[in-house]
C-alpha cells in the first residue's frame, strides 16, 4: 500500500467514524429529549420511563462518544500521514534540497528573544522547513499562539475563552546586504505586534514613498540610515506587492543580516482541510506547492541571491 | 478687570509654550538634517578611499594611463551640499573611466582585488544613495516646518531658512514611483 493509499484510508475511516459518532450522539440526545417530554406529559410511568431513558438514550450517546474518540485518534493519524506524504511530497517538488520536520518549529525562547510578537498563554510552532534556493537560506515555521481572555456574558457571568492572537507563518531568509542595525516594518493589518508603541526605544522612520508609509510603520534602531539603505525604491515596490497579497497582515524585520517575514493571516499552513472536503490529493499537493513557491517568488522579487554587496572589503 | 489680566496671562503662557515647542521642533529637525549630512560625508569619504584604492589597482595594470584620474576632487571636511555633489560627480567620472579601461585590460578585470573593490564600491554607493535619501527626507520635514504656519513665524524669528535638497540620480528617482 502506498503512502497516498494509506492517507485515503485514514481519511475515509475518520469520515465514517465522525459521521456515525455524530449520528449516534444525535440519536441518543433525541431519545433522551423524547422521553423527558413523555415524562412531563404523563407522570404515571415515571419509574419505567427513567429505566428506558438510561437504557435507550444513553447507550447511543456512549457509542457516539466512543466513535468520536476513535475519530479523534484516526484524524491525528490522518493529519500526520498528510504531513508526511502530501506536504513532504509537495516540498520535494519545490526544493531540491530541504529538511522538513512536521512536529517541530521555532522554540519559544527564540520567539521571545526576537520580541516581535506577543507570546500569549499557549505557544505552538510546527512544520519546520529548512531549504535553500539560489544559495539563499530559507527557514520557515508555522506559529499558533492563543490567549485566555475573561469576559462577561449577557447574563453578567464572568467566563473564559481562548482567543487566537497569531496564526500564520514565520519565514527567515539570508539578506543580500550586511547591516548592524535593525529595521522593522509593521503592516497596517498585522495584529499582535510588539514593535513600536509609546515607550519604544526604536525610532520611527518615514520613507519617501507615501504608498509605503500609508500601509507600513517603519522602525529602526539608528537614525534611519539603515532603513534607507535596505529599503531601496525597488525593494519598497516589491515589499508592497508581496504585502498586498497578504492584505498587509505582514511584518518585515531586518535583523542580524536576515529578513524575517511574519504573516499573521489566520491561515494554518500545511494543515489538511475538512475530512468532508471534495478536494483531491492532487489539488492539496498543488495548493502546498503554490504556498511554498511564494518563498522562491520573494527571493526572486527582492533579488536576495544578488551577492554584489556582500563580497567586498 | 482681574479676569482680563488672567486671560491675557493665559494667552501669553500659551504663546510662550508654543514658541518653545516650535523652536525645539525646528532645532530637532535641523539637527536631523545635520546628522544626515554627516552620513553623506561618511559615505563620500568611503567612496573616495575606495576610488583611491581602485586607481592604485588600475595603475598597477595600466601603467600608461596615469594622467586619466588627475581630476578627482578630494573630499574634505565642511563641504557644502553643492561641493559634495561636485566631488561625487567627479568620482562618478573616474569610475566610468575605470570601467572603460577595465574593458581593455582583461587581466585587471579578472583580478580578485578588482572584483572585491567593485563589490565594495557597489555597497558604498548603496550607502551613499541611502544617505542622500535620508538627507532629503529630513530636509523635506524641516522645510515643511519652515514654510508652514504658524511655525514659519518662529522660523523667521530664529533665522531658520529653507535648505537645498541633494540631487539624486535621475534613474534612482524614477524608481521611487510605486506601481502595483
Amino acid at each position: 500500500m502506498t503512502k497516498l493509499d494509506t492517507l485515503k484510508k485514514y481519511k475515509n475511516n475518520a469520515q465514517s467514524l465522525h459521521l456515525f459518532g455524530i449520528i449516534f450522539m444525535i440519536l441518543g440526545f433525541g431519545l433522551f429529549a423524547y422521553f423527558m417530554l413523555a415524562q412531563i406529559s404523563s407522570s404515571y410511568y415515571t419509574y419505567v420511563i427513567n429505566y428506558k431513558v438510561i437504557l435507550m438514550a444513553f447507550t447511543p450517546v456512549v457509542i457516539g462518544f466512543i466513535l468520536l474518540l476513535l475519530y479523534a485518534r484516526q484524524y491525528k493519524k490522518y493529519r500526520f500521514a498528510y504531513k508526511e506524504s502530501v506536504v513532504d511530497y509537495a516540498l520535494g517538488k519545490v526544493f531540491d534540497d530541504y529538511e522538513y520536520e512536521p512536529h517541530s518549529g521555532f522554540s519559544l525562547s527564540y520567539v521571545k528573544k526576537m520580541g516581535l510578537i506577543g507570546l500569549g498563554d499557549d505557544f505552538k510552532s510546527t512544520d519546520f522547513i529548512h531549504a535553500e534556493y539560489k544559495d539563499v537560506d530559507i527557514v520557515q515555521s508555522n506559529i499558533h499562539i492563543t490567549r485566555q481572555e475573561t469576559y462577561t456574558n449577557s447574563k453578567g457571568e464572568t467566563q473564559t475563552r481562548t482567543v487566537t492572537i497569531y496564526l500564520g507563518k514565520w519565514s527567515i531568509y539570508t539578506f543580500n546586504k550586511n547591516f548592524n542595525e535593525d529595521v522593522i516594518c509593521v503592516g497596517c493589518n498585522f495584529s499582535d505586534s510588539r514593535v513600536g508603541g509609546l515607550f519604544t526605544s526604536l525610532n520611527k522612520v518615514k520613507l519617501e514613498s507615501d504608498s509605503f508609509n500609508s500601509v507600513f510603520k517603519t522602525y529602526t534602531t539608528d537614525n534611519g540610515h539603515t532603513a534607507f539603505y535596505l529599503l531601496t525604491p525597488q525593494v519598497i515596490n516589491e515589499l508592497l506587492i508581496i504585502a498586498k497579497a497578504y492584505h498587509y497582515k505582514i511584518m518585515y524585520a531586518f535583523i542580524d543580516n536576515k529578513l524575517h517575514v511574519l504573516v499573521n493571516n489566520g491561515h494554518a499552513y500545511f494543515e489538511p482541510g475538512s475530512i468532508y472536503s471534495k478536494i483531491s490529493i492532487e489539488d492539496e499537493v498543488n495548493k502546498i506547492i503554490k504556498e511554498t513557491k511564494n518563498n522562491k517568488v520573494l527571493i526572486d522579487r527582492l533579488k536576495l541571491d544578488n551577492q554584489l554587496f556582500k563580497g567586498g572589503y | 478687570m482681574n479676569y482680563w489680566i488672567l486671560g491675557i496671562l493665559i494667552v501669553l503662557i500659551f504663546i510662550f509654550l508654543f514658541v518653545i515647542v516650535a523652536n525645539n521642533n525646528l532645532n530637532v529637525a535641523s539637527l536631523k538634517v545635520e546628522e544626515a549630512s554627516s552620513d553623506i560625508d561618511v559615505a563620500l569619504e568611503k567612496r573616495y578611499d575606495l576610488l583611491t584604492k581602485m586607481i592604485d589597482t588600475v595603475k598597477s595594470y595600466c601603467k600608461y594611463e596615469k594622467d586619466t584620474f588627475s581630476n578627482v576632487i578630494a573630499i574634505r571636511q565642511g563641504m557644502t551640499i553643492k561641493e559634495k555633489d561636485k566631488a561625487n560627480k567627479s568620482m562618478d567620472d573616474a569610475f566610468s573611466k575605470i570601467h572603460i579601461l577595465a574593458e581593455n585590460y582583461p587581466n585587471l578585470k579578472a583580478s580578485e582585488n578588482y572584483k572585491m573593490l567593485q563589490s565594495s564600491i557597489a555597497d558604498c554607493e548603496e550607502h551613499l544613495q541611502a544617505a542622500k535619501r535620508l538627507y532629503n527626507a529630513n530636509v523635506s520635514s524641516y522645510n515643511r516646518l519652515v514654510v508652514s504656519f504658524p511655525t514659519s513665524v518662529i522660523a523667521g524669528m530664529t533665522a531658520h531658512e529653507k535648505l537645498p535638497y541633494y540631487s539624486i540620480d535621475s534613474n534612482k528617482r524614477n524608481d521611487v514611483k510605486i506601481d502595483i
